[in-house]
Protein backbone atom coordinates (compact mmCIF):
# COMPACT_ATOMS: atom_id res chain seq x y z
CA UNK A 1 0.00 0.00 0.00
CA UNK A 2 2.60 2.53 0.76
CA UNK A 3 4.39 1.40 -2.12
CA UNK A 4 1.63 2.78 -4.43
CA UNK A 5 1.29 5.87 -2.45
CA UNK A 6 5.13 6.67 -2.64
CA UNK A 7 5.76 5.25 -6.04
CA UNK A 8 9.07 6.29 -6.05
CA UNK A 9 10.76 5.90 -2.93
CA UNK A 10 13.49 3.38 -3.17
CA UNK A 11 13.25 2.33 0.74
CA UNK A 12 16.99 0.93 0.65
CA UNK A 13 18.46 4.55 -0.38
CA UNK A 14 16.44 6.13 2.08
CA UNK A 15 17.26 3.71 5.04
CA UNK A 16 20.91 4.48 3.78
CA UNK A 17 20.64 8.52 3.69
CA UNK A 18 18.18 7.91 7.01
CA UNK A 19 21.72 6.30 8.56
CA UNK A 20 23.77 9.09 6.90
CA UNK A 21 21.98 11.74 8.25
CA UNK A 22 22.04 10.34 11.71
CA UNK A 23 25.39 9.53 11.96
CA UNK A 24 26.69 13.03 10.90
CA UNK A 25 23.91 14.60 13.52
CA UNK A 26 24.84 11.90 16.51
CA UNK A 27 28.84 12.87 15.83
CA UNK A 28 28.26 16.04 15.33
CA UNK A 29 26.37 16.30 18.35
CA UNK A 30 28.73 14.64 20.60
CA UNK A 31 32.05 17.05 19.17
CA UNK A 32 29.84 19.96 19.39
CA UNK A 33 28.86 19.14 23.08
CA UNK A 34 32.71 18.85 24.27
CA UNK A 35 33.84 21.52 22.29
CA UNK A 36 30.96 23.96 22.89
CA UNK A 37 31.15 23.20 27.03
CA UNK A 38 34.81 23.91 26.75
CA UNK A 39 34.67 27.68 24.52
CA UNK A 40 31.23 28.11 26.96
CA UNK A 41 33.68 27.70 30.04
CA UNK A 42 36.46 29.50 28.61
CA UNK A 43 34.03 32.45 27.87
CA UNK A 44 32.29 32.73 31.56
CA UNK A 45 35.67 32.18 33.24
CA UNK A 46 37.22 35.05 31.68
CA UNK A 47 34.52 37.17 32.16
CA UNK A 48 34.43 39.93 35.06
CA UNK A 49 34.34 38.72 38.20
CA UNK A 50 35.19 35.27 37.64
CA UNK A 51 38.52 32.75 37.90
CA UNK A 52 40.57 34.05 35.07
CA UNK A 53 39.07 37.54 34.54
CA UNK A 54 40.97 38.50 31.32
CA UNK A 55 39.67 41.33 28.76
CA UNK A 56 41.83 40.44 26.42
CA UNK A 57 41.15 36.85 26.19
CA UNK A 58 37.07 36.97 26.45
CA UNK A 59 37.10 39.61 23.76
CA UNK A 60 38.91 37.34 21.42
CA UNK A 61 37.00 34.52 22.20
CA UNK A 62 33.68 36.67 22.21
CA UNK A 63 34.69 37.83 18.56
CA UNK A 64 35.72 34.37 17.52
CA UNK A 65 32.06 33.00 18.77
CA UNK A 66 30.27 35.98 16.92
CA UNK A 67 32.00 35.53 13.39
CA UNK A 68 31.14 32.04 13.22
CA UNK A 69 27.63 32.39 14.92
CA UNK A 70 27.32 34.81 12.20
CA UNK A 71 28.33 33.36 9.31
CA UNK A 72 25.22 31.35 7.23
CA UNK A 73 25.77 28.13 7.33
CA UNK A 74 25.55 27.16 3.57
CA UNK A 75 28.59 30.22 2.99
CA UNK A 76 29.89 28.62 6.17
CA UNK A 77 30.28 25.48 4.37
CA UNK A 78 32.21 26.44 0.90
CA UNK A 79 34.49 28.15 2.75
CA UNK A 80 35.27 25.88 4.84
CA UNK A 81 36.20 22.79 1.75
CA UNK A 82 40.06 23.76 2.12
CA UNK A 83 39.90 23.15 5.16
CA UNK A 84 37.58 19.91 5.03
CA UNK A 85 39.98 18.78 2.56
CA UNK A 86 42.57 19.22 4.76
CA UNK A 87 41.33 17.31 7.52
CA UNK A 88 39.50 14.61 6.16
CA UNK A 89 41.11 14.36 3.31
CA UNK A 90 37.78 14.81 0.74
CA UNK A 91 34.92 17.30 0.64
CA UNK A 92 32.45 14.17 -0.30
CA UNK A 93 30.36 12.06 2.09
CA UNK A 94 28.80 12.28 5.32
CA UNK A 95 32.44 12.70 7.69
CA UNK A 96 33.65 15.00 5.63
CA UNK A 97 30.56 17.37 6.45
CA UNK A 98 31.71 17.17 10.24
CA UNK A 99 34.26 19.84 10.70
CA UNK A 100 31.63 22.68 9.11
CA UNK A 101 29.05 21.10 10.82
CA UNK A 102 31.10 21.36 14.42
CA UNK A 103 32.34 24.81 13.43
CA UNK A 104 28.85 26.12 12.70
CA UNK A 105 26.83 24.64 15.67
CA UNK A 106 30.03 24.73 18.43
CA UNK A 107 30.60 28.68 18.99
CA UNK A 108 26.26 28.99 19.09
CA UNK A 109 26.11 26.12 21.77
CA UNK A 110 28.94 27.91 23.65
CA UNK A 111 27.07 30.82 23.49
CA UNK A 112 23.93 28.86 25.37
CA UNK A 113 26.47 26.88 27.91
CA UNK A 114 27.71 30.43 29.18
CA UNK A 115 24.05 31.26 29.82
CA UNK A 116 24.06 27.95 31.63
CA UNK A 117 26.94 28.64 33.68
CA UNK A 118 26.15 32.40 34.73
CA UNK A 119 23.00 31.11 36.03
CA UNK A 120 24.30 28.73 38.98
CA UNK A 121 24.16 30.39 42.22
CA UNK A 122 27.38 32.59 43.47
CA UNK A 123 26.82 31.81 46.29
CA UNK A 124 27.17 28.21 46.19
CA UNK A 125 31.02 28.61 43.89
CA UNK A 126 31.62 30.42 47.01
CA UNK A 127 30.70 28.05 49.17
CA UNK A 128 32.94 25.58 47.75
CA UNK A 129 35.81 28.01 48.24
CA UNK A 130 35.25 28.09 51.88
CA UNK A 131 35.79 24.79 52.28
CA UNK A 132 39.16 24.71 50.01
CA UNK A 133 38.04 23.92 46.75
CA UNK A 134 40.48 24.51 43.97
CA UNK A 135 39.19 26.08 40.20
CA UNK A 136 39.36 22.63 39.03
CA UNK A 137 37.11 21.14 41.79
CA UNK A 138 34.66 23.81 41.35
CA UNK A 139 34.57 23.37 37.88
CA UNK A 140 33.91 19.72 37.63
CA UNK A 141 32.16 19.31 40.49
CA UNK A 142 29.93 22.70 40.90
CA UNK A 143 30.07 24.92 37.71
CA UNK A 144 28.83 21.65 35.43
CA UNK A 145 26.72 19.81 37.64
CA UNK A 146 24.57 22.43 38.67
CA UNK A 147 24.20 23.74 35.10
CA UNK A 148 23.41 20.57 33.70
CA UNK A 149 20.19 20.96 32.69
CA UNK A 150 20.61 24.04 30.90
CA UNK A 151 23.67 22.23 28.96
CA UNK A 152 21.18 19.59 28.16
CA UNK A 153 18.64 21.55 26.89
CA UNK A 154 20.89 23.60 24.75
CA UNK A 155 22.33 20.61 23.25
CA UNK A 156 19.15 19.67 22.27
CA UNK A 157 18.44 22.45 20.51
CA UNK A 158 21.38 22.61 18.90
CA UNK A 159 21.16 18.89 18.17
CA UNK A 160 18.02 19.83 16.30
CA UNK A 161 19.72 22.94 14.74
CA UNK A 162 22.46 20.30 13.44
CA UNK A 163 19.70 17.74 11.57
CA UNK A 164 19.54 20.44 9.56
CA UNK A 165 22.21 21.63 8.94
CA UNK A 166 23.17 17.87 7.66
CA UNK A 167 20.33 19.04 4.89
CA UNK A 168 22.05 21.72 3.83
CA UNK A 169 25.33 19.89 3.75
CA UNK A 170 24.40 17.71 1.83
CA UNK A 171 23.61 19.76 -0.72
CA UNK A 172 27.35 19.65 -1.38
CA UNK A 173 27.72 16.10 -1.63
CA UNK A 174 27.40 15.13 2.25
CA UNK A 175 25.21 12.72 1.32
CA UNK A 176 22.29 12.22 3.79
CA UNK A 177 18.26 12.63 3.70
CA UNK A 178 18.82 16.38 2.90
CA UNK A 179 21.20 14.96 -0.38
CA UNK A 180 18.51 12.27 -1.53
CA UNK A 181 15.38 15.38 -1.01
CA UNK A 182 17.10 17.80 -3.55
CA UNK A 183 18.59 15.34 -5.87
CA UNK A 184 16.26 12.44 -6.27
CA UNK A 185 13.06 14.42 -5.05
CA UNK A 186 13.67 17.76 -6.59
CA UNK A 187 15.73 17.83 -9.07
CA UNK A 188 14.17 14.48 -10.92
CA UNK A 189 10.49 15.97 -9.83
CA UNK A 190 9.49 12.88 -7.13
CA UNK A 191 7.96 14.94 -4.90
CA UNK A 192 6.98 11.63 -2.91
CA UNK A 193 10.68 11.53 -2.36
CA UNK A 194 10.71 14.84 -1.02
CA UNK A 195 7.74 14.02 1.35
CA UNK A 196 9.28 10.38 2.61
CA UNK A 197 12.73 12.65 3.31
CA UNK A 198 11.05 15.48 5.19
CA UNK A 199 9.26 12.64 7.24
CA UNK A 200 12.02 10.59 8.15
CA UNK A 201 13.91 14.38 9.12
CA UNK A 202 11.18 15.29 11.20
CA UNK A 203 11.37 11.70 13.03
CA UNK A 204 14.87 12.40 14.29
CA UNK A 205 13.87 15.74 15.18
CA UNK A 206 11.14 14.29 17.22
CA UNK A 207 13.30 11.57 18.83
CA UNK A 208 16.09 13.87 19.34
CA UNK A 209 13.56 15.87 21.22
CA UNK A 210 12.11 13.43 23.35
CA UNK A 211 15.70 12.25 24.58
CA UNK A 212 16.83 15.91 25.02
CA UNK A 213 13.67 16.86 27.21
CA UNK A 214 13.71 13.44 29.45
CA UNK A 215 17.71 14.00 30.01
CA UNK A 216 16.68 17.43 31.13
CA UNK A 217 13.74 16.34 33.45
CA UNK A 218 15.83 13.99 35.20
CA UNK A 219 18.88 15.88 35.62
CA UNK A 220 16.69 19.00 37.13
CA UNK A 221 16.16 18.63 40.87
CA UNK A 222 15.84 22.15 41.38
CA UNK B 1 41.70 31.12 68.37
CA UNK B 2 41.44 34.28 65.85
CA UNK B 3 43.00 37.58 66.18
CA UNK B 4 42.17 40.30 64.45
CA UNK B 5 44.92 43.23 64.54
CA UNK B 6 44.13 47.09 62.55
CA UNK B 7 42.10 45.62 59.82
CA UNK B 8 41.02 47.49 57.55
CA UNK B 9 39.42 46.53 53.83
CA UNK B 10 38.60 49.89 51.69
CA UNK B 11 36.70 48.92 48.44
CA UNK B 12 37.61 51.09 45.58
CA UNK B 13 35.56 52.42 42.66
CA UNK B 14 36.01 54.37 40.12
CA UNK B 15 32.86 57.05 41.78
CA UNK B 16 33.96 56.28 45.20
CA UNK B 17 36.02 54.70 48.02
CA UNK B 18 34.28 52.82 50.70
CA UNK B 19 35.52 51.81 54.29
CA UNK B 20 33.76 48.61 55.01
CA UNK B 21 36.33 47.44 57.59
CA UNK B 22 37.62 50.28 59.78
CA UNK B 23 40.85 49.50 62.14
CA UNK B 24 39.29 46.48 63.70
CA UNK B 25 41.35 44.91 66.67
CA UNK B 26 39.57 41.53 68.01
CA UNK B 27 40.13 38.70 69.51
CA UNK B 28 38.19 35.55 69.84
CA UNK B 29 38.89 32.77 72.20
CA UNK B 30 39.31 28.89 71.72
CA UNK B 31 35.37 27.19 72.22
CA UNK B 32 33.74 30.59 72.26
CA UNK B 33 30.85 31.20 70.58
CA UNK B 34 31.12 35.31 69.44
CA UNK B 35 28.95 37.78 68.15
CA UNK B 36 28.99 40.57 65.81
CA UNK B 37 26.15 42.59 65.74
CA UNK B 38 25.32 45.46 63.49
CA UNK B 39 22.96 46.66 60.71
CA UNK B 40 23.27 45.81 57.40
CA UNK B 41 26.29 47.98 56.01
CA UNK B 42 27.77 48.06 58.58
CA UNK B 43 30.75 45.89 57.28
CA UNK B 44 30.44 43.27 59.26
CA UNK B 45 29.66 40.49 56.00
CA UNK B 46 32.50 41.84 54.82
CA UNK B 47 34.43 41.06 58.36
CA UNK B 48 33.67 37.69 58.45
CA UNK B 49 34.57 36.77 55.24
CA UNK B 50 38.25 38.30 55.50
CA UNK B 51 38.23 35.62 58.52
CA UNK B 52 38.44 32.96 55.14
CA UNK B 53 39.82 35.13 52.92
CA UNK B 54 36.86 35.27 50.72
CA UNK B 55 37.68 38.59 50.85
CA UNK B 56 41.18 39.81 50.93
CA UNK B 57 41.92 42.67 53.32
CA UNK B 58 43.61 45.96 52.49
CA UNK B 59 45.67 46.44 55.77
CA UNK B 60 45.82 44.19 58.82
CA UNK B 61 46.78 41.21 60.45
CA UNK B 62 44.66 38.06 60.25
CA UNK B 63 45.44 35.10 62.41
CA UNK B 64 42.94 32.08 62.66
CA UNK B 65 44.07 28.96 64.13
CA UNK B 66 47.89 30.00 64.59
CA UNK B 67 47.78 30.76 60.66
CA UNK B 68 48.82 34.00 59.80
CA UNK B 69 45.80 33.89 57.05
CA UNK B 70 46.72 36.91 54.42
CA UNK B 71 50.20 35.56 54.06
CA UNK B 72 48.51 32.26 52.62
CA UNK B 73 47.38 31.43 49.41
CA UNK B 74 46.95 28.80 46.89
CA UNK B 75 47.93 24.77 48.27
CA UNK B 76 48.34 26.44 52.02
CA UNK B 77 45.01 28.94 51.90
CA UNK B 78 42.93 25.85 50.75
CA UNK B 79 44.26 23.56 53.39
CA UNK B 80 43.68 26.08 56.03
CA UNK B 81 40.04 26.80 54.87
CA UNK B 82 39.04 23.27 55.38
CA UNK B 83 39.90 24.05 59.36
CA UNK B 84 37.36 27.44 59.00
CA UNK B 85 33.71 26.31 57.79
CA UNK B 86 31.62 28.53 56.79
CA UNK B 87 27.49 28.89 57.19
CA UNK B 88 25.25 30.99 54.64
CA UNK B 89 21.96 33.12 55.31
CA UNK B 90 21.22 30.72 52.03
CA UNK B 91 22.46 27.97 52.52
CA UNK B 92 24.44 28.05 49.62
CA UNK B 93 23.75 23.63 49.01
CA UNK B 94 24.60 22.25 45.65
CA UNK B 95 20.58 21.22 44.59
CA UNK B 96 22.33 19.09 42.07
CA UNK B 97 23.29 16.50 44.77
CA UNK B 98 21.63 14.70 47.71
CA UNK B 99 21.47 15.88 51.15
CA UNK B 100 24.13 12.67 51.63
CA UNK B 101 26.22 13.98 48.67
CA UNK B 102 25.98 17.52 49.93
CA UNK B 103 27.58 16.52 53.33
CA UNK B 104 30.10 14.30 51.33
CA UNK B 105 31.09 17.29 49.03
CA UNK B 106 33.63 18.76 51.64
CA UNK B 107 34.90 15.51 52.18
CA UNK B 108 35.71 15.05 48.48
CA UNK B 109 37.42 18.19 48.29
CA UNK B 110 39.58 17.07 51.33
CA UNK B 111 40.44 13.76 48.98
CA UNK B 112 38.98 11.41 52.08
CA UNK B 113 38.49 7.54 50.68
CA UNK B 114 35.14 6.94 50.09
CA UNK B 115 34.52 4.42 52.84
CA UNK B 116 35.17 6.78 54.94
CA UNK B 117 33.08 9.54 53.79
CA UNK B 118 30.41 7.37 54.07
CA UNK B 119 30.45 6.68 57.27
CA UNK B 120 31.81 10.23 58.48
CA UNK B 121 28.18 11.38 56.44
CA UNK B 122 26.49 8.71 58.69
CA UNK B 123 27.59 10.40 61.41
CA UNK B 124 27.23 14.11 60.82
CA UNK B 125 23.15 13.23 59.73
CA UNK B 126 22.58 12.15 63.28
CA UNK B 127 24.57 14.63 65.14
CA UNK B 128 22.03 17.09 63.45
CA UNK B 129 19.37 15.12 63.25
CA UNK B 130 18.64 14.31 59.36
CA UNK B 131 18.13 10.68 59.66
CA UNK B 132 15.55 9.76 57.26
CA UNK B 133 16.27 12.91 55.00
CA UNK B 134 19.77 11.31 53.39
CA UNK B 135 18.59 10.85 49.74
CA UNK B 136 16.43 14.16 49.90
CA UNK B 137 17.50 16.72 47.48
CA UNK B 138 17.85 20.44 49.01
CA UNK B 139 14.28 21.50 46.93
CA UNK B 140 12.51 18.81 49.19
CA UNK B 141 13.69 20.45 52.53
CA UNK B 142 12.67 23.03 54.71
CA UNK B 143 14.18 25.75 55.27
CA UNK B 144 15.56 24.70 58.57
CA UNK B 145 16.75 21.26 57.19
CA UNK B 146 18.81 22.92 54.78
CA UNK B 147 20.40 24.84 57.58
CA UNK B 148 21.13 21.28 59.40
CA UNK B 149 22.44 20.41 56.03
CA UNK B 150 24.74 23.07 55.91
CA UNK B 151 25.83 22.99 59.13
CA UNK B 152 26.27 19.21 58.49
CA UNK B 153 28.72 19.81 55.51
CA UNK B 154 30.45 22.63 57.74
CA UNK B 155 31.69 20.20 60.33
CA UNK B 156 32.53 17.15 58.26
CA UNK B 157 36.20 17.69 58.11
CA UNK B 158 36.61 18.36 61.95
CA UNK B 159 37.11 22.33 61.60
CA UNK B 160 38.29 24.68 64.38
CA UNK B 161 36.41 27.36 63.46
CA UNK B 162 32.77 27.60 62.25
CA UNK B 163 31.82 31.00 60.63
CA UNK B 164 27.84 31.90 60.58
CA UNK B 165 27.34 34.51 57.91
CA UNK B 166 23.55 35.52 58.87
CA UNK B 167 22.90 31.81 59.05
CA UNK B 168 19.32 32.38 60.91
CA UNK B 169 18.03 35.68 59.01
CA UNK B 170 15.87 33.44 56.60
CA UNK B 171 14.54 31.24 59.12
CA UNK B 172 11.44 31.99 60.83
CA UNK B 173 11.32 32.23 64.99
CA UNK B 174 10.76 28.93 65.75
CA UNK B 175 13.40 27.31 63.26
CA UNK B 176 16.32 29.78 64.28
CA UNK B 177 15.62 28.77 68.05
CA UNK B 178 16.09 25.12 66.83
CA UNK B 179 19.31 25.71 64.82
CA UNK B 180 20.52 28.22 67.84
CA UNK B 181 20.28 25.07 70.16
CA UNK B 182 21.69 23.01 67.44
CA UNK B 183 24.82 25.24 67.54
CA UNK B 184 25.31 26.04 71.29
CA UNK B 185 24.90 22.01 71.29
CA UNK B 186 28.06 21.47 68.68
CA UNK B 187 29.57 23.85 70.43
CA UNK B 188 29.53 22.31 73.81
CA UNK B 189 30.26 18.60 72.51
CA UNK B 190 33.32 19.54 69.94
CA UNK B 191 34.45 22.72 71.85
CA UNK B 192 33.89 24.58 68.20
CA UNK B 193 34.99 28.30 68.02
CA UNK B 194 31.78 30.19 66.45
CA UNK B 195 32.00 33.52 65.28
CA UNK B 196 28.40 34.94 63.67
CA UNK B 197 27.32 37.73 62.47
CA UNK B 198 23.75 38.50 62.55
CA UNK B 199 21.07 41.57 63.32
CA UNK B 200 19.51 39.85 65.72
CA UNK B 201 20.42 40.89 69.41
CA UNK B 202 17.57 37.56 69.91
CA UNK B 203 20.72 35.50 68.41
CA UNK B 204 23.16 37.25 70.59
CA UNK B 205 21.37 37.25 73.90
CA UNK B 206 20.23 33.26 73.35
CA UNK B 207 23.83 31.70 72.35
CA UNK B 208 26.73 34.37 72.56
CA UNK B 209 29.39 34.48 75.22
CA UNK B 210 30.57 38.01 74.14
CA UNK B 211 29.20 40.25 71.78
CA UNK B 212 30.98 43.16 69.38
CA UNK B 213 28.82 45.73 68.15
CA UNK B 214 29.63 47.30 64.62
CA UNK B 215 28.80 50.38 63.15
CA UNK B 216 30.28 52.09 59.44
CA UNK B 217 33.28 49.41 59.82
CA UNK B 218 34.33 50.25 63.39
CA UNK B 219 33.69 47.66 66.59
CA UNK B 220 32.34 50.47 68.68
CA UNK B 221 31.71 48.28 71.75
CA UNK B 222 32.47 44.95 73.00
CA UNK B 223 32.37 42.47 76.07
CA UNK B 224 30.68 39.58 77.76
CA UNK B 225 26.99 39.81 76.07
CA UNK B 226 25.63 40.15 80.29
CA UNK B 227 27.71 43.54 80.78
CA UNK B 228 26.80 44.83 77.16
CA UNK B 229 23.21 44.42 78.63
CA UNK B 230 23.52 45.67 81.45
CA UNK B 231 25.40 48.88 80.52
CA UNK B 232 25.24 49.57 76.68
CA UNK B 233 27.23 52.68 76.73
CA UNK B 234 26.88 53.52 72.54
CA UNK B 235 23.80 54.55 71.30
CA UNK B 236 23.63 51.70 68.73
CA UNK B 237 24.20 48.98 70.75
CA UNK B 238 21.07 50.59 73.28
CA UNK B 239 19.07 50.27 69.95
CA UNK B 240 19.87 46.40 70.15
CA UNK B 241 19.45 46.06 72.91
CA UNK B 242 15.93 47.14 73.47
CA UNK B 243 15.02 44.52 70.63
CA UNK B 244 14.79 42.10 73.13
CA UNK B 245 14.46 44.07 76.79
CA UNK B 246 11.50 45.90 75.69
CA UNK B 247 8.41 44.75 73.42
CA UNK B 248 8.00 47.02 70.38
CA UNK B 249 4.74 48.82 71.61
CA UNK B 250 6.29 49.61 75.05
CA UNK B 251 6.85 52.98 75.08
CA UNK B 252 3.67 54.20 72.86
CA UNK B 253 1.85 52.05 76.15
CA UNK B 254 3.75 53.83 78.57
CA UNK B 255 3.89 57.55 77.03
CA UNK B 256 -0.21 57.30 77.87
CA UNK B 257 0.83 56.83 81.61
CA UNK B 258 3.33 59.23 81.39
CA UNK B 259 0.94 62.00 80.45
CA UNK B 260 -1.68 61.11 83.34
CA UNK B 261 -1.82 63.53 85.69
CA UNK B 262 -3.56 61.55 88.77
CA UNK B 263 -0.44 59.15 88.54
CA UNK B 264 2.26 58.03 90.89
CA UNK B 265 5.61 58.25 90.03
CA UNK B 266 6.40 55.64 86.96
CA UNK B 267 9.73 53.74 87.27
CA UNK B 268 11.78 51.91 85.13
CA UNK B 269 13.82 49.00 86.45
CA UNK B 270 16.36 47.03 84.93
CA UNK B 271 17.32 43.60 86.51
CA UNK B 272 20.27 41.68 86.11
CA UNK B 273 21.94 38.84 85.99
CA UNK B 274 20.28 36.89 89.33
CA UNK B 275 18.67 39.84 90.67
CA UNK B 276 16.30 39.16 87.75
CA UNK B 277 15.35 36.27 89.24
CA UNK B 278 14.79 37.16 93.27
CA UNK B 279 11.39 38.36 94.12
CA UNK B 280 11.98 42.31 94.59
CA UNK B 281 8.87 42.97 93.71
CA UNK B 282 7.81 40.95 96.75
CA UNK B 283 10.11 42.94 99.21
CA UNK B 284 9.60 46.13 97.65
CA UNK B 285 5.71 46.28 98.76
CA UNK B 286 6.38 44.17 102.53
CA UNK B 287 9.46 46.81 103.40
CA UNK B 288 8.23 50.12 102.06
CA UNK B 289 4.25 50.04 102.04
CA UNK B 290 3.68 50.85 98.92
CA UNK B 291 1.56 50.05 96.39
CA UNK B 292 2.89 48.76 92.30
CA UNK B 293 1.08 48.86 90.06
CA UNK B 294 2.86 46.75 86.88
CA UNK B 295 2.49 48.76 83.64
CA UNK B 296 4.67 46.52 81.30
CA UNK B 297 7.90 44.34 81.56
CA UNK B 298 9.89 41.47 79.85
CA UNK B 299 12.67 39.14 80.98
CA UNK B 300 15.06 37.61 78.35
CA UNK B 301 17.55 34.95 79.04
CA UNK B 302 21.24 35.48 77.71
CA UNK B 303 23.73 32.65 78.75
CA UNK B 304 25.48 34.05 81.62
CA UNK B 305 21.63 35.15 83.31
CA UNK B 306 18.84 37.27 82.70
CA UNK B 307 18.08 40.50 82.16
CA UNK B 308 14.95 42.04 82.78
CA UNK B 309 12.93 45.57 82.47
CA UNK B 310 9.71 46.27 84.65
CA UNK B 311 7.83 49.62 83.92
CA UNK B 312 5.72 49.95 86.99
CA UNK B 313 3.71 52.83 89.13
CA UNK B 314 4.20 53.73 92.43
CA UNK B 315 1.61 54.23 94.88
CA UNK B 316 2.16 55.45 98.25
CA UNK B 317 3.01 58.63 100.59
CA UNK B 318 5.86 60.28 99.49
CA UNK B 319 8.13 58.95 102.86
CA UNK B 320 6.94 55.64 101.50
CA UNK B 321 8.19 56.03 97.93
CA UNK B 322 11.49 57.59 98.88
CA UNK B 323 11.81 54.88 101.19
CA UNK B 324 11.28 52.59 97.57
CA UNK B 325 13.85 54.24 95.60
CA UNK B 326 16.08 53.80 98.36
CA UNK B 327 15.13 49.92 98.49
CA UNK B 328 16.01 49.49 94.95
CA UNK B 329 19.12 51.02 95.13
CA UNK B 330 20.67 49.09 97.65
CA UNK B 331 19.32 45.79 95.72
CA UNK B 332 21.29 46.67 93.26
CA UNK B 333 18.66 47.23 90.79
CA UNK B 334 18.67 49.68 88.60
CA UNK B 335 15.96 52.52 88.76
CA UNK B 336 15.06 55.21 86.14
CA UNK B 337 12.17 57.81 87.35
CA UNK B 338 10.59 58.51 83.83
CA UNK B 339 7.73 60.34 86.16
CA UNK B 340 7.86 61.82 89.02
CA UNK B 341 4.57 64.75 89.62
Amino acid sequence: MINNLLPNVNWESMWEASLETVYMSIVAVAITFVLGIILGLLLYLTDKGNFWENKTIHAITATVVNIFRSVPFIILLILLIPFTNLLIGTMLGPSAALPALIVGAAPFYARLVEIGLREVDKGVIEAAQSMGAGQWSIIMKVLLPESMPALISGITVTGITLVSYTAMAGAIGAGGLGDLAYREGFQRTQPDVTFAATVIVLIIVFIFQTIGDWITYKTDKR
Amino acid sequence: MISLKQLSKIFKTSASTITAVDSVDLSVDEGEIFGIIGYSGAGKSTLIRILNMLERPTSGNVTVADKDMSSLSGRSLREARQEISMIFQHFNLLWSRTVKENIAFPLEIAGVAKEDRNSRVHELIDLVGLKGREDAYPSQLSGGQKQRVGIARALANNPKVLLCDEATSALDPKTTDSILDLLTDINKKLGLTIVLITHEMHVIRKICHRVAVMEEGRIVEQGPVLDVFRQPKEEMTKEFVKQVTEPEETMESISDWLHDKNQGPIIKLMFLGEDAEQPVMTELIRHCGVAVNILQGKVSKTREGSYGTLFVELQGEQENLDKALQFLEDHRVEAEVLKND
